[in-house]
C-alpha cells in the first residue's frame, strides 16, 4: 500500500457524497445487508459454483442504484482474490475427484478454486459498494447503533481522520530514502526500523498535541457520538427487499431454471 | 496473512466472529478504566500502523519484501486491551477498503492478528519473561519471544481455521509445516524491528504495558495450566468416543429423546460441520495392539493412548478456543447488561 | 469584568530534563488588549502559551485568570475563559466533520446537541466557514482548516484568545483573510508569531521574549522598529518598517 492507494481511498470516500436513493439509506441498513450477503456467500458449499452466480446480482444492483461505475469498483476488489488464489491454487493438484466440464474431465479442484475466487470477489465488491455509498464516518457511527462499544467507534473515527496525514508523512520518509538510494542498496530492515521509529516518535508527539487540544476544549474522557436519526419507511423497505433478494438469489434454483428455459428455447 | 471469506466455512467464520466481538467488548470495558487508552493516542497509533506498513523493506537473503505488523509494539505502548482495539480497527478499514480480508473473516483476522498478539503474547509471554523491571537484554529477549509467539500463533490459527473449514484441499500437517517456519522467520524480523523501534523512544516511553504483577501471574497460571491439561488430556481421552456417546452406546438402547427426524438432521449437520471432527486432522491408522483388542468390545479398535502430534495440536487449539469463549461470554454478558441499562 | 484580566506573576518553568524555558515572567493582559508575542525559536513563546490555560503549570510563580488561579483544580473553568489555537490545525480538528469539531467545546460545556450545533454554526459564520460545516477536515485546504480551528476555539466563548503562529502556513491571500478576521474580533488577544508585520498590523502592544525572559513589553511600533532590541532578541526589523522594504540593503 502506498500513499497513492491511500488517496484512491479518499476518492472512494468522496463517492459517498452522492445523492442516490441508496446513498440516502441509513448506513446500518447497508451494513446489515452487507453482512447478510456475506453469510449467503460463505454458506455456499465447496463446489457449488452455480449457487454463486445469482448472488452476483446483489452488488451489481446496489452499485447501479448508487450510480457507480461497476468496473472501477470491481478493479478495487481484485486484491481479495490474492489470498484465495494463494491457498486455493493447490486444490486442482490435490483434489482426487473428477468432474465433467463441457465434455472434459478436470479435477474438481478447479471448481472449488473458482468458487473460492468468486466468493472473495463477491464479498469484497459488496463491501466496496457498501462503503462507497455510506462514507466511512457514517458507517462507523452505524456500528455504534449496532451495539459496538463507543471506544471502538471513536477509534475508527480517529483512525480514519489521521491515517491520511500519517500516510503522507510515511510517503515522504520513503521517498527521502528512495531518492537518496537510487541503486536500492539501503532497503534492508535496519533502515526501515529507523524510519518507522522516527514515524512513531512523531506520531506519539502528535497524539500528545491532539490530546492537549481536546483538553483545552473541555474533553471529558470520550468524544461525543453522532446523533443518529431513526429509520424511516424506506430504510425498512430496503432492508426487507434486500434480504428478500439475497435469499432469493441464494436459495431459489435460478440457474437450473435458466437452464430449463434455455433448453426450451433451444432444444 | 489476512484470512478471506473465501477460505472459511460459515460455522468457523461465525465462531471466530463471536469470539472476537466478545473479546473486543471485554477489551473495551477494560480499556475504559485504563489511563493509557487515551483516544488521541489510540487513534494516532492506529494511523501509525497503516503508515508504518507502507515502509516496505527487503528481507535479507530472500529478496522478498516484508512489512511491519506492529501488534506487539502496540500492546507494549498502550497496553493489551487498547492494543487489541486498535488492531481490530485497522483490520476493519483493511477489510472494507482494501479487499484485505472478508467481512465475516474480520472475526478470524482479529483473533489471529490482534487477540493472539495483544492478549496472549504480550501479557503472558512478554510479561512472564520480562518481569516487572527488566534489564535491556532481558526485555529484548522477551520482546523476541512475544513476537515469535504472536506470529507463529497467528499462523497456526490460520492453518486451523482453513483446515477446519475444509474449502482448501491442503492437508493440515503439510500446510502447518509450510506456514509455521515461514512465520517463525517473520516473527524474528518483527521482533528485531519492534526492539529497534522501541529503543528509539526515550526510556520512560518504552514500556507502558505493565499490568499489576499479581494479575499477570494469575492469568498466566490459568492459561498455562489449561494448555498443559488440554495437551495431556487430549492424548489420553481421544481414543474413546466422547464420554456421553460412549455410555449411551454401551446401554445399547437409544433413549427415546434421541430419536426423531429433527435430531437425526441435527446430528447429520453436526457431523458435517463439526469444527474439529474427531479432534484430529490426520487419518489415524488402526493399530492392533493388546490394549486395543482388549477394549475392542466396548470401543472401536484404536491405539490408546493416541500419541499423535495432530491430536495434541487440535486439542490445544480447542482449549484456547474454549478459554477465549469463556472469557468472551463473560464480557458479552456484561456488555449486554450495559446496553440494556443505556436503552 | 473580573475575568478579563490575565496575570503572570514571576512565572518560571523548567522542563523535566532540566531546561529552563521561562524565567521570572511577569505581565498582565486586560480586557480588549491585543498583544503580540515575539521572540526567536526557543525563546519560550509556545511554553508561555501553554501556561495560559494550564496545559503546563509553573515551576515557580503563578498564573491567574480573573479571580481564578490556574491550578489542577481550576483547569476546566480556566479553559472556558482562555481559548488556545495551536500552530497546526490538524492537531485541533479531530472530529469527522467541521461542525462536530466546532461543536465539541460547547458540548463539553454542557449544551445539548442542538444548542451546541447552533453555537457552532454561529462560530463558523464568524470566520466565514459556514459552508464547510458538513465537510471532513481532511478534505479542507490549509487555510480553511485554520479558519475552522479558530472557529472551534471561538465556539466556547472564551474571554481571551491566544493564537500560536496563526499565519505560519498560509498563502498570502489566506494570510490577509486571517488578519482581517482577527481585526474584527473584540476578544482580548495574544498572538505569538514570527510574522512581525502581522503583529504590527494587529497588535498595538508587544511582548518580546528572549531565552525565557521578558526583554521588553510595550508599544509594538516603537519596540519593533528598534534595531538594537530586535538584534538582541535574535530577530530583525519587520519588512514594513525596515529600509529594506523600500529596496535598500540589509539593515542589521
Amino acid at each position: 500500500m502506498n500513499a497513492g492507494a491511500w488517496s484512491g481511498l479518499q476518492e472512494l470516500d468522496r463517492l459517498a457524497a452522492g445523492h442516490s436513493w441508496l446513498h440516502r439509506l441509513d448506513p446500518l441498513v447497508k451494513l446489515l445487508l452487507g453482512l447478510g450477503f456475506a453469510v449467503a456467500v460463505v454458506s455456499v458449499p465447496k463446489y457449488a459454483l452455480p449457487s454463486l452466480a445469482p448472488l452476483l446480482m446483489v452488488p451489481v444492483l446496489m452499485a447501479a442504484l448508487a450510480g457507480f461505475e461497476p468496473l472501477p469498483l470491481l478493479a478495487r476488489a481484485w486484491p481479495a482474490a490474492g489470498v484465495a488464489l494463494m491457498l486455493g491454487a493447490f486444490n486442482p493438484l490435490l483434489d482426487p475427484q473428477r468432474v465433467d466440464v463441457a465434455g472434459c474431465q478436470v479435477s474438481a479442484g478447479w471448481l472449488s478454486l473458482a468458487v473460492m475466487l468468486a466468493k472473495a470477489l463477491l464479498v469484497a465488491g459488496m463491501a466496496l459498494v457498501l462503503v462507497a455509498s455510506s462514507g466511512f464516518a457514517r458507517l462507523a457511527d452505524s456500528l455504534g447503533s449496532l451495539g459496538a462499544p463507543h471506544i471502538f467507534v471513536q477509534q475508527l473515527q480517529l483512525l480514519w481522520r489521521y491515517a491520511g496525514l500519517l500516510a503522507e508523512e510515511s510517503d515522504r520518509l520513503k521517498r527521502a530514502r528512495d531518492l537518496r538510494d537510487p541503486l536500492a542498496r539501503a532497503r534492508g530492515p535496519r533502515l526501515a526500523a529507523r524510519l518507522i521509529g522516527g514515524l512513531l516518535a512523531r506520531s506519539l508527539a502528535r497524539a500528545e498535541r491532539i490530546h492537549q487540544a481536546m483538553l483545552c476544549r473541555g474533553f471529558r474522557g470520550s468524544l461525543p457520538g453522532a446523533a443518529l436519526r431513526p429509520w424511516g419507511p424506506q430504510d425498512w423497505a430496503a432492508l426487507a427487499g434486500g434480504c428478500g433478494l439475497i435469499g432469493a438469489c441464494r436459495f431459489l434454483p435460478l440457474v437450473p431454471w435458466a437452464q430449463q428455459a434455455l433448453e426450451r428455447i433451444q432444444p | 496473512m489476512h484470512m478471506s471469506d473465501a477460505l472459511l466455512s460459515l460455522p468457523v467464520a461465525g465462531a471466530f466472529l463471536a469470539i472476537s466481538t466478545a473479546a473486543l467488548a471485554f477489551s473495551a470495558k477494560q480499556a475504559a478504566s485504563d489511563p493509557r487508552a487515551q483516544p488521541a493516542r489510540m487513534g494516532v497509533l492506529g494511523a501509525f500502523v497503516f503508515a508504518a506498513q507502507m515502509i516496505n523493506f527487503s528481507i535479507p537473503g530472500t529478496g522478498s519484501s516484508g512489512h511491519f505488523a506492529g501488534g506487539t509494539l502496540l500492546a507494549l505502548l498502550i497496553g493489551p486491551w487498547a492494543g487489541a482495539l486498535v488492531i481490530a480497527s485497522v483490520l476493519a478499514v483493511q477489510a472494507l477498503f482494501f479487499a484485505d480480508g472478508g467481512l465475516l473473516a474480520w472475526g478470524a483476522n482479529v483473533f489471529n492478528m490482534g487477540l493472539i498478539g495483544c492478549l496472549v503474547a504480550v501479557p503472558l509471554v512478554y510479561r512472564g519473561l520480562a518481569g516487572p523491571a527488566p534489564s535491556k537484554r532481558r526485555r529484548r529477549a522477551a520482546i523476541m519471544a512475544a513476537s515469535l509467539t504472536a506470529c507463529v500463533g497467528g499462523a497456526l490459527a490460520v492453518t486451523l481455521q482453513t483446515t477446519a473449514s475444509g474449502l482448501t484441499d491442503l492437508p493440515f500437517n503439510r500446510f502447518a509445516l509450510l506456514m509455521i517456519p515461514v512465520h517463525a522467520a517473520i516473527g524474528v524480523a518483527e521482533g528485531l524491528i519492534t526492539i529497534a523501534v522501541l529503543e528509539q523512544l526515550p526510556a520512560w516511553a518504552q514500556d507502558q504495558g505493565a499490568p499489576q504483577p499479581r494479575e499477570g501471574r494469575r492469568v498466566a497460571g490459568v492459561a498455562l495450566t489449561a494448555l498443559v491439561v488440554a495437551g495431556l488430556v487430549s492424548w489420553l481421552a481421544s481414543a474413546r468416543p466422547d464420554g456421553l456417546e460412549y455410555s449411551v452406546a454401551r446401554m445399547g438402547v437409544e433413549p427415546a429423546s434421541l430419536r426423531g427426524g429433527l435430531n437425526q438432521r441435527l446430528r447429520q449437520w453436526q457431523s458435517q460441520h463439526a469444527l474439529l471432527p474427531n479432534y484430529d486432522f490426520k487419518p489415524t491408522p488402526v493399530a492392533s495392539s493388546g490394549v486395543a483388542s482388549a477394549m475392542a468390545g466396548a470401543a472401536p479398535a484404536q491405539p490408546w493412548p493416541k500419541v499423535n502430534a495432530g491430536t495434541s495440536v487440535a486439542g490445544l487449539g480447542g482449549a484456547v478456543v474454549v478459554a477465549l469463549l469463556a472469557l468472551g461470554l463473560g464480557g458479552l454478558a456484561s456488555w449486554w447488561a450495559r446496553r440494556r441499562a443505556r436503552a | 469584568m473580573s475575568h478579563h484580566r490575565l496575570v503572570f506573576d514571576r512565572v518560571s518553568y523548567r522542563y523535566p530534563d532540566g531546561t529552563l524555558a521561562l524565567d521570572g515572567l511577569s505581565f498582565e493582559l486586560h480586557h480588549g488588549d491585543s498583544v503580540g508575542l515575539v521572540g526567536a525559536n526557543g525563546s519560550g513563546k509556545s511554553t508561555l502559551l501553554s501556561h495560559l490555560n494550564g496545559l503546563l503549570l509553573p515551576s515557580q510563580g503563578s498564573v491567574s485568570v480573573g479571580d481564578l488561579p490556574v491550578g489542577p483544580g481550576t483547569l476546566a473553568q480556566v479553559r472556558q475563559h482562555v481559548g488556545l489555537v495551536f500552530q497546526d490545525p490538524d492537531d485541533q480538528l479531530f472530529m469527522p466533520t467541521a461542525l462536530e469539531d466546532v461543536a465539541f467545546g460547547p458540548r463539553n460545556q454542557g449544551m445539548t446537541q442542538a444548542q451546541a450545533e447552533a453555537a457552532a454554526m454561529e462560530a463558523l459564520r464568524s470566520v466565514g466557514a459556514e459552508a464547510l460545516a458538513a465537510r471532513p477536515p481532511q478534505h479542507l485546504s490549509l487555510g480553511q482548516r485554520s479558519a475552522v480551528a479558530i472557529a472551534a476555539v471561538l465556539a466556547g466563548c472564551p474571554d481571551f484568545l491566544a493564537l500560536d503562529e496563526p499565519a505560519a502556513r498560509l498563502d498570502p491571500r489566506a494570510r490577509r483573510r486571517l488578519i482581517t478576521l482577527l481585526h474584527g474580533f473584540k476578544h482580548s488577544k495574544l498572538v505569538a508569531s514570527h510574522d512581525l508585520d502581522l503583529v504590527l498590523e494587529l497588535c498595538p502592544r508587544v511582548l518580546v521574549l528572549k531565552e525565557g525572559r521578558l526583554l521588553a513589553d510595550g508599544d509594538s511600533r516603537r519596540l519593533l522598529s528598534d534595531p538594537d532590541l530586535m538584534q538582541a532578541a535574535g530577530l530583525e526589523l519587520p519588512l514594513s518598517v525596515s529600509p529594506r522594504g523600500m529596496g535598500a540593503g540589509p539593515v542589521i
